[in-house]
């Protein structure tokens, strides 16, 4: 059996990083989802502050997705420019 | 062009003023500022792109069911992300284009947002240091 290399680890760890931070990419998704639904239930309950409502909810989502584009910089750069081959 | 068009429009307008800063402080503080220049306009358009398709998503969702709206804004913003993905990839891959760039012409427009509406008030930069028992 052939030995591990230091190149291959590196790798190997690299890949599992990034899909372990791709797993960021999720909760805005899933909290977005939650407060378009929310904003809907508003918007019924209370039609005449519908633009109050979604004016508040783009402001704060736009801001909610910051959060998932960090994991998914950080799983591409571990993919596809990786700084950590270049220690070897 | 819906209720929120007015705050898009202040926004774009910030987030295009930031831009032409951050491009002038590059072209002065920079060795090769081209590159750095080009993926700052690139990741600029698209996040100004991101925050429209985000206002109508949100504008179009209100008017559903809770339910129907929670699905919708989930898989439009995972086309949002999907987008993101493919900007932050070309600039990777490409070597005109700088990385650092892109990623912060994609993160303008929400460093705008939290500057415009959350830290404009001067009183809130006033009470920072005062402590609550000597208010």
């Amino acid at each position: 059996m052939e030995p591990i290399t230091g190149r291959a680890l590196i790798l190997a760890c690299s890949a599992i990083g990034a899909g372990l931070a791709m797993i960021a990419g999720i909760g805005p998704g899933i909290g977005q989802g939650y407060a378009a639904g929310k904003g809907a239930e508003g918007v019924g309950r209370q039609p005449e502050a519908q633009a109050d409502i979604v004016r508040t909810m783009l402001l704060g989502a736009a801001v909610a997705e910051t959060t998932g584009i960090y994991g998914l910089i950080i799983a591409l750069i571990l993919l596809f420019a990786n700084p950590l081959i270049g220690l070897l | 062009m819906g209720y929120t068009w007015d705050i898009q429009v202040k926004i774009f307008k910030y987030t295009l003023i930031a831009a032409a800063v951050f491009a002038g402080c590059s072209a002065l503080f920079l060795e090769k500022p081209l590159p750095f220049i080009y993926a700052l306009i690139f990741g600029t358009l698209i996040g100004i792109l991101n925050f429209r398709n985000l206002a109508l998503t949100l504008e179009k969702a209100v008017k559903m069911t809770p339910g129907q709206a929670q699905v919708y804004a989930g898989s439009r913003y995972f086309i949002r992300y999907m987008i993101n993905g493919i900007v932050i990839f070309v600039s990777i891959k490409a070597d005109y284009l700088n990385v650092l760039g892109a990623v912060l012409g994609l993160f303008l427009i929400k460093f705008v947002v939290v500057v415009t509406n959350l830290f404009n008030d001067i009183n809130f930069f006033k009470r920072i240091f005062i402590r609550k028992e000597e208010e």
